[in-house]
């Protein structure tokens, strides 16, 4: 069998390019030479050689008037650029110079597949002019594709999350990038986008968040040991650096620490940078920029004559998107169901672009459409804990076994109840069903061992059996509504499981450390009786105290507690104890 | 554990069976990219686990330099060697730095953030603004430095 042709979408963009395909109908982000997934837009010429992306950057101050940075912002013109190389003038049109950009991308991901890379999807924005998209095309042309198709940035991110087949929609895509912001409204209808209006900035974007961080650290310092900064180009490059880490961390985080020690030096001997950049300040650095943002948005609502509550879905592009508060602001304005926001908003733009090349390929035609596990299934175990047999987000069809075994001896039933959700405890998620595999031959608990299979089926079917191994007996149930829930029930569980988590892990401690605690009492009882009058009278009635005292502990609610009062009947128990508890396993099932 | 795939030539309505096996093939793959990138992840934080042990000597020694009453010539033998400890940690884990004074200017290890006519031929580094580091042979980090434009001025900047 030949191999199938690559065909790859590329986001061709004003400071970063990246390109991604479909392999096995997911998309994947290409690595370049340099182990990045975003390529700098940056072409430079030398004496001897034509720098592109990140090396090309690096030398630019050095280099300003053969290096080109933003030539998208030249597409369509008749701009030239005119370059000495090596005594030899030379001339290139914004079309060869994006091309610099997008072999460089092509050769990058021929040498990590292994393979030729023919055709493509470049994406250009959604106000590109004919003559713009017409310079986009021969940009790809002169860089050995075929160009499939140029489709529009938004279009892409919202083929990315699969909008297309949900239907006749409005969708607003809000591209927040390193430098540049557009807003674009699109109409679905019968499966084709329809551009209904763009609106945005181009001089707005992550690198002025920067600005203001570095800003305010310079006056701070200012203020606190009387030096200006910004005559020290080694000092500013460290805020540089700093300000964009901190902006960074506060994306996940309510606060961070901006610690630059000897950033400069005075009379008064070496001066340190100390600074905590909360979450509430970061913000107030940058509302108004992020504020003007929205009433672009709104500029954009009002070119579509449509309000808030026409759209229908919201795509959020562009590194800065990751910043909270755009979210919120998003948010307030559409609603949050309405967001789009999982996929890296960094690579949204190519990774629809490379879904668009794979359906024009007709390679989308194969793709086997598979479900996965909205929440984990799990099985109540002894002391009421949930014990995962399939966890949330598993790809089904599927079949998973796990072997159990009783709680109590001559046990001759368990009973098995499913259950639903991603808490801790049986008891605070969605019970699916239960039933009972009896006429176990009687045995010591621990002995019997009892497989317990999960089997979903293409179309979300689960059929749960219990088999005990001694006997081959078997019972099963089979459960038709595991998927049953609506998307906003699965989002809630998810959500409470995420605030209730401490307590959960709390609780499943405890119930962990009770069940361990039993095992033991239940090893040192045994090997007690089975030693009989072997064990002196004195040593007899310890153990039986360290017992009594550990019983009253299992009571409480402090696991810390039981593991001491466990600690002291194994050093009472001794030796006895710990030879058999080792032997007894763990039980489980009730 | 799930069966694994097998085909039986022996069942009839071979169309249905095949598009089962087939889902049930792409399920177990899918959910093998998934335990793969899961493991993944594992490694990743493995490796920071480690190399957050190799450091952690050295932010310890320092934090004893910290709190211990001692003379300025003593902690400056300490930081000394808490220095050279550091130095060890980097070039035990395969970290050296890029030079960068005195060299002709390479954007393959260094980025330039400032450059300025200069007595030194063109291209030449004047200085260096922050460290770079190769690990293995690879950037981790390009050195950001100053550049001659040469005495004339060359281009300007």
């Amino acid at each position: 069998m030949s191999e199938k042709e690559k065909v790859v979408g590329i986001d061709l963009g004003t400071t970063n390019s990246c390109i991604a395909l479909v392999r096995a109908g997911r998309p994947e982000v290409l690595l370049n030479a340099e182990g990045e997934r975003i390529t700098p837009s940056a072409v430079a010429f030398t004496d001897n050689e034509i720098l592109v992306g990140q090396l090309a950057k690096r030398q630019a101050i050095l280099n300003p008037t053969r290096t080109v940075l933003s030539v998208k912002r030249r597409m369509g013109t008749d701009w030239r650029f005119r370059v000495d190389m090596g005594g030899e003038e030379k001339e290139f049109t914004p079309e060869q110079i994006s091309a610099f950009i997008l072999q460089k991308l092509k050769r990058d991901a021929e040498e990590l597949l292994g393979t030729k890379i023919q055709k493509a999807v470049i994406t250009c924005p959604a106000y590109f002019n004919n003559l713009q998209r017409q310079a986009t095309k021969d940009a790809g042309i002169i860089a050995g594709f075929e160009v499939l198709r140029i489709i529009n940035e938004p279009t892409a991110a919202a083929l990315a999350y699969g909008l297309d087949k949900e239907g006749e929609q409005k969708i607003l895509v809000y591209d927040l990038g390193g430098g540049t912001f557009d807003v674009s409204i699109l109409d679905l209808g019968e499966g084709v986008f329809e551009v209904i209006a763009t609106d945005g900035d181009t001089q707005l974007g992550g690198d002025d968040f920067d600005r203001r961080i570095m800003d305010w650290l310079i006056e701070e310092f200012k203020k606190e040991t009387g030096i200006d900064l910004r005559g020290d180009p080694q000092a500013l490059q460290r805020l540089r650096d700093a300000a964009e880490q901190a902006k960074k961390e506060l994306s996940t985080r309510l606060e961070t620490h901006i610690s630059l020690p000897y950033l400069a030096v005075n009379a008064g001997g070496p001066k340190h940078l100390e600074r905590t950049l909360s979450r509430a300040q970061l913000l107030s650095l940058i509302d108004d920029l992020l504020v003007r943002t929205m009433r672009i948005v709104d500029q954009a609502l009002a070119a579509a004559k449509l309000k808030p509550q026409d759209i229908d879905q919201v795509v959020l592009v562009g590194g800065s998107t990751r910043i909270p508060r755009v979210q919120e602001l998003v948010a307030e304005k559409f609603g949050r169901a309405k967001i789009n926001k999982d996929i890296n908003p960094d690579e949204v733009v190519a990774v629809g672009a490379a879904i668009q090349a794979a359906i024009l390929a007709g390679e989308m035609k194969e793709v086997v459409l598979l479900d996965v596990t909205p929440l984990t299934l799990s099985i109540e175990t002894l002391g009421g804990i949930a014990t995962p047999i399939i966890e949330r987000n598993t790809t089904i069809p599927v079949e998973r076994t796990k072997t159990f075994t009783t709680a109590e001896d001559f046990q001759t039933s368990v009973e098995i109840h499913i259950v639903q959700g991603e808490r801790k405890m049986a008891a605070d998620n969605k019970s699916l069903g239960r039933f009972v595999l009896s006429g176990l031959p009687p045995a010591p608990r621990g002995i019997p061992q009892i497989d317990v299979t999960f089997k979903i089926d293409a179309d979300g079917i689960l059929q749960v059996t219990a088999k005990d191994r001694a006997t081959g007996k078997s019972a099963s149930v089979t459960i038709k509504d595991t998927s049953r829930l609506s998307s906003e029930e699965i989002e809630r569980m998810r959500k409470e499981a995420e605030r209730y988590a401490e307590e959960d892990r709390r609780r499943l401690e405890l119930a962990e450390t009770r069940n361990q605690a039993d095992n033991l009492i239940y090893a040192v009882e045994k090997s007690v009786a089975e030693l009989g009058e072997k064990v002196e009278a004195e040593k007899r009635r310890k153990i039986e105290e360290a017992i009594r005292n550990l019983r009253e502990k299992m009571g409480g609610e402090n696991p810390g507690a039981i593991r001491a009062a466990m600690e002291e009947l194994k050093r009472t128990a001794g030796e006895i104890a710990a030879e058999l508890y080792r032997r007894a396993g763990e039980g489980v099932s009730g | 554990m799930s069966e694994p795939f097998s085909l039986s030539t022996q069942e009839k309505p071979e169309g249905k069976n095949l598009r089962e096996e087939l889902l049930r093939l792409a399920a177990e793959f899918d959910n093998y990219r998934k335990q793969v990138a899961k493991e993944r992840e594992r490694w990743r934080e493995q490796g920071v686990d480690d190399t957050i042990l190799q450091f952690l000597p050295a932010y310890e020694a320092l934090e004893r330099a910290f709190f211990l009453r001692q003379d300025p010539a003593q902690l400056r033998e300490g930081l000394s060697s808490v220095v050279n400890l550091f130095r060890e940690v980097l070039t035990r884990l395969g970290c050296t730095p890029i030079p960068t004074v005195g060299e002709a200017f390479d954007p393959l290890y260094h980025e330039a953030v400032l450059a300025e006519p200069a007595p030194a031929p063109k291209n030449r580094i004047l200085e260096e603004l922050e460290r770079g580091w190769l690990r293995q042979g690879r950037v981790l980090r390009p050195a950001k430095v100053k550049v001659s434009l040469g005495p004339q001025g060359g281009e300007p900047a």
